[in-house]
């Protein structure tokens, strides 16, 4: 029951034109399209099984996150401990989801949840569970000191308490069992993944990476920070976790079949330490084949790039749609949230490769550099470390899956934010966090395994949009009216995530075809409509100089405006349900390594707070709404705390590459 | 009993945890070394014996002869202090009640695990009363054997928090243990499965062709197109697919092979679904609208929601079944339970805690809170 173009363009995509690394899975699915589908999900889940999801509350575990992406109900964790757990549900479920659980804390998490088991009634213990009466906030510091502190916490020393393999074995085996199950992992309809999340800190910088891996062959224990850190001396500890997975994983004949991915995320908070310079095209090529993607946005905010209207510059940018979501600080630390709330931090206290736009760029000046290559000493390679496709995700603690709308949320870490009043204090630079979306022949792990290792993925702001993104040098201007708009992209270009191929000789210029459609929401929640396509280059000059430009594509007048009525939380001046616009890029030139991204923004509508705010009966659109302190919720009227936001999609680049020497 | 439990409780804790603090930030080292003195530790023992004594008592015998509990004012205040100092605000009328019957609850169950003994040859009782005696520096050349009867002597469990939380578990544990063995049958599994329909629907599915005619490159003819379309397929005999040279492309696709009601939603819209589910089958209908457009649409086969079947739901009823039980018996055991006690709640007293809402933890210690997620 294919389309007519199926086979053809089947054999066509398997000869390895377009996308080197695309394999077409087996078609296992009826509705198996080879022109593939946009699948939504979320790869960044945590339950119970992550220490600082128990320490406010959560109870939910991995099934629970896995029913709730598929649109069954689940209890919310407690706002306090006594208080009832109103149940949840997402308007639409999900396609895919992922639990990443902290692997550093399975060992306490195992032994703390064994009831009656040794080391049940630790302090440790008791605090994880939230049995004392310390403050929440204190026990998660407490907590946080015991797991992830590589010297083992006092309990695991107890005698009959196994901190290191049999506590660990058990969490790890109800993981895996919960991805595994067949209620969960329905082929053809809704996909899970086994997969944990390796949590290196350097200090107070996040190294954090969600491991994924690709089906049920999976290590027999999670490497985690703590299996990695002793052979890291300041920065670079990913590199020991890519080389485990290689020995335990890729390379391992006991796990025939195991194939693993590394997506970083929050390298807002990470001092650029994420991205750190490979020191030969070996570790940059190993770079690329265990972390093609990067999480963009999620609910500790969005990394793309970064714009602080009070300072009127940015971190490496001239943006101004770069001051959306972004945490005031520059790290997990410091400097303290309410000093910089008040003041904020000055764009130069930012590292520049704490924001994926600047990390992209900076991939092309040292693909230009060249690294000392041990396979060939004689010739540098040019090999692009920073080959990022991009994806968003939630981060909840709360195990709600892609519990990303605006309206309605009610926080992603239980006794933290569970509460208007609570979100609204030191949380309110958080957000429902994003969405991962993949173009895939079908719903199964292969296929969407596949999407993310070639990068045909983007992320959203957690709107649902579906957008397609196509280079080449022979579009024909008037493709999108084509109905042979798809099969052209993949066949005479490449999709979003690939290399766009070496430039015939009557080629002048690249071309991309961007084509959108808005989130059709629900009824009682309709989607935002589109306001405009924007493609966002980035190139390095002859001289090794890094630069990049933000293209308008369509409409050729956007309204800029970012006007909402407050009645509806609706635009004023509504956009289309349906942009399409193939684009020539007017500044091209072929010896500069360059990328090409689409930046996707739908109307203006509601942040979240808005929503609490009213509820707490703020109006924060009012002209007299109240800073001072006679107003209990004076976030709600904080003039750099916008109430109206743009919600966004990024589809993953499509890089241009010289001919080098 | 309960005030005992006040005062400890919120000192034990943070005991036991000195010493991982105590590395972690330099200004509790001093803390550490004054637990190091004999003299503190002596004062500390006096303090938990004086709690404890206050304690007894609170569990007096009520005027018909039946044991009183008594929620004093004080720890009335004590629930409302933990809870602002947890939420930054004080708990609501219901809130409060909540949190009353929680401690009743707990006071009830504990007293009735005293009153089974079951913290008499309880090893982890034992093992936690004599951790607190080598604490508090009354080892000595005693053995442990020892030291278990010199705390039980001092009646030091009654003010020992984590002790009282075991005790309050196992009991708990116990009273949802079944009375005698009853297996869980089929027909168990069959009768919950028809209560719990809900939970086992799997949603209706549909397999379909549909053409497209989009708002954006046919502005205000797109719904004229779709209907010219149309009468010209309906005149048709076959109800054949067209071509893909018809309509507009659709990036989520043309033709869908049982599709689920959910998956439709996302991409057209739930007022799409809903037409999908009245249409005839094997003919062209339409013109359906959505944000995007006008779609004709051929359904070709219609799966209306469905149970998923006994065999599949079957593990899962079995654990719902068990909860459902443990549940059930543990409500009823309680609610006779209580019966046998008076409850007496005292009146609030005013709290010790400023009126204005306590500063958030983060504004004392920023950011630590968003540490490691």
């Amino acid at each position: 029951m294919k389309t007519p173009i199926a086979l053809p363009l089947l054999a066509f995509l398997l000869s390895g034109y377009g996308n080197s690394e695309a394999q077409i899975s087996t078609p296992q699915c009826d509705d198996f399209r080879s022109l593939r589908r946009p699948f939504f999900g979320d790869l960044h889940v945590h339950t119970a099984y992550s220490w600082d999801a128990v320490v406010f509350g959560t109870t939910n575990e991995p099934h629970h996150a896995y029913s709730f992406a598929r649109g069954e109900e689940i209890p919310q964790p407690p706002a306090a401990p006594d208080e009832p757990q109103p149940k949840l549900k997402l308007r639409r479920p999900l396609h895919f989801a992922a639990v990443t659980d902290h692997s550093e804390g399975f060992g306490l998490v195992g032994v703390c949840s064994n009831v009656g088991g040794p080391g049940y009634d630790s302090p440790e213990c008791k605090v994880l569970r939230g049995e004392t009466s310390l403050p929440s906030q204190f026990k998660f510091i407490l907590a946080g000191a015991s797991a992830n502190n590589p010297v083992s916490p006092a309990v695991c020393l107890e005698p009959g308490v196994d901190c290191d393999q049999a506590a660990p074995d058990s969490v790890w085996a109800k993981i895996r069992e919960a991805a595994n199950d067949p209620n969960a992992n329905k082929p053809c309809e809704f996909t899970t993944f086994v997969a944990y999340e390796w949590t290196e800190q350097q200090f107070d910088a996040h190294l954090h990476r969600n491991v994924i891996f690709r089906n049920d062959k999976v290590l027999e224990r999670p490497v985690s920070a703590i299996d990695t850190h002793g052979a890291t001396t300041g920065i670079g500890g990913a590199q020991r976790l890519w080389a485990l997975l290689r020995e335990r994983c890729l390379e391992n004949e006991d796990v025939q079949g195991c194939d693993v991915l590394t997506i970083p995320h929050n390298s807002n908070i990470s001092r650029g330490q994420t991205f750190v310079d490979p020191k030969d095209a070996t570790e940059a090529r190993e770079r690329q084949v265990f972390e093609p993607l990067v999480e963009i946005m999620q609910h500790k905010g969005a990394s793309e790039c970064r714009f602080d209207a009070r300072f009127g510059r940015g971190v490496d940018t001239a943006d101004e749609l770069c001051a959306f979501e972004q945490l005031p600080q520059i790290s997990e630390f410091l400097p303290p949230q309410p000093v910089v709330q008040a003041t904020g931090v000055p764009p130069e206290a930012f590292s520049a490769r704490a924001f994926v736009r600047n990390v992209l760029k900076d991939g092309l000046a040292l693909e230009q550099r060249g690294f000392v290559d041990p396979e060939n000493p004689l010739e540098l390679a040019h090999v692009n470390p920073f080959k990022l496709g991009l994806i968003g995700s939630t981060d909840t603690h709360s195990a709600t899956s892609g519990a990303t709308d605006e309206k309605g949320w009610t926080g992603h870490q239980g006794s933290q934010d569970g509460k208007p009043e609570l979100r609204l204090g030191a949380s309110i630079s958080r957000n429902p966090g994003g969405l991962a979306v993949v173009w895939a022949e079908e719903n199964t792990r292969d296929s969407i395994f596949e999407a993310l290792r070639r990068r045909e993925t983007y992320g959203t702001s957690g709107t649902r949009p579906t957008v397609r993104f196509f280079g080449g040098w022979s579009f024909d201007d008037g493709l999108c009216s084509s109905p042979e708009l798809e099969s052209t992209g993949y066949q005479s270009g490449v999709a979003m995530g690939g290399d766009l191929p070496a430039a015939p000789a009557e080629a002048s210029a690249p071309k991309f075809i961007t084509w959108a459609m808005q989130d059709p929401g629900t009824n009682d929640f309709p989607g935002n409509t589109l306001q405009r396509i924007q493609i966002v280059k980035g190139w390095a000059d002859g001289s090794g100089q890094t630069h990049e430009k933000v293209f308008d594509v369509a409409p050729e007048n956007p309204s800029a405006s970012r006007e909402v009525d407050p009645g509806t939380c609706r635009a004023k001046t509504p956009g289309s349900p349906e942009i399409c616009r193939v684009w020539t890029d007017p500044e091209f030139k072929p010896t500069e390594p360059a990328f090409y991204y689409a930046r996707i923004l739908e109307d203006p509508s509601c942040r979240w707070a808005v929503y609490d705010c009213i509820a707490l009966g703020v109006d924060p659109f009012a002209s007299n709404c109240d800073t001072t302190e006679n107003n209990p919720y004076p976030e709600c009227c904080a003039s750099n705390t916008d109430p109206v936001t743009q919600e966004r999609a990024w589809t993953s680049p499509i890089w241009y590459r010289p001919p080098y020497s | 009993m309960v005030s005992t439990a006040l005062l400890v409780s919120s000192a034990a804790p943070s005991l036991a945890s000195i010493r991982r603090v105590a590395h972690a930030a330099a200004p509790h080292r001093g803390l550490r070394h004054l637990l190091a003195y004999p003299l503190t530790r002596f004062l500390l023992l006096g303090a938990l014996l004086w709690c404890a004594e206050l304690g007894i008592g609170q569990i007096g015998l009520g005027s018909i002869g039946r044991p009183e509990i008594v929620i004093t004012s004080a720890e009335r205040l004590r629930l409302r202090d933990e809870w602002a100092r947890l939420h930054g605000g004080w708990p609501s009328g219901d809130e409060e009640r909540g949190l009353i019957d929680k401690a009743v609850e707990e006071e009830v169950l504990y007293s009735e695990a005293l009153a089974r003994g079951l913290d008499r040859d309880n090893p982890s009782v034992r093992a936690r009363l004599i951790a607190i005696m080598k604490f508090l520096g009354a080892a000595g050349d005693s053995d442990d054997e020892a030291l278990y009867r010199q705390a039980l002597a001092l009646n030091l469990e009654a003010s020992e928090p984590a002790i009282r939380r075991h005790l309050v578990l196992q009991m708990r544990l116990l009273a949802s243990l079944p009375a005698e063995h009853k297996p869980i049958t089929d027909a168990d599994l069959e009768d919950l499965f028809r209560r719990k329909t809900d939970l086992f629907r799997e949603p209706a599915r549909f397999s379909f062709t549909q053409i497209f005619f989009s708002k954006r490159q046919r502005g205000g003819e797109a719904e004229a197109d779709a209907r010219r379309l149309l009468s010209q397929l309906q005149a048709r005999p076959a109800a054949s697919d067209p071509g893909e040279e018809n309509g507009d492309p659709f990036p989520v696709g043309r033709r869908f092979t049982r599709a689920n009601e959910p998956a439709l939603e996302s991409s057209f819209g739930a007022s799409f679904r809903a037409t999908l589910a009245r249409a005839p089958l094997g003919v062209w209908t339409g013109p359906i609208p959505s944000v995007f457009g006008w779609h004709l649409v051929r359904v070709d086969e219609r799966l209306p929601a469905a149970l998923t079947t006994f065999e599949v739901a079957r593990p899962r009823l079995r654990e719902m079944l068990r909860r459902e039980r443990a549940e059930a018996r543990y409500a009823e055991y309680f609610q006779r339970l209580r019966a046998r006690y008076v409850v007496r709640v005292e009146d609030a007293a005013e709290s010790s805690l400023p009126q204005a809402p306590v500063p958030a933890f983060e504004q004392l210690v920023p950011q630590q809170a968003e540490a490691l997620e």
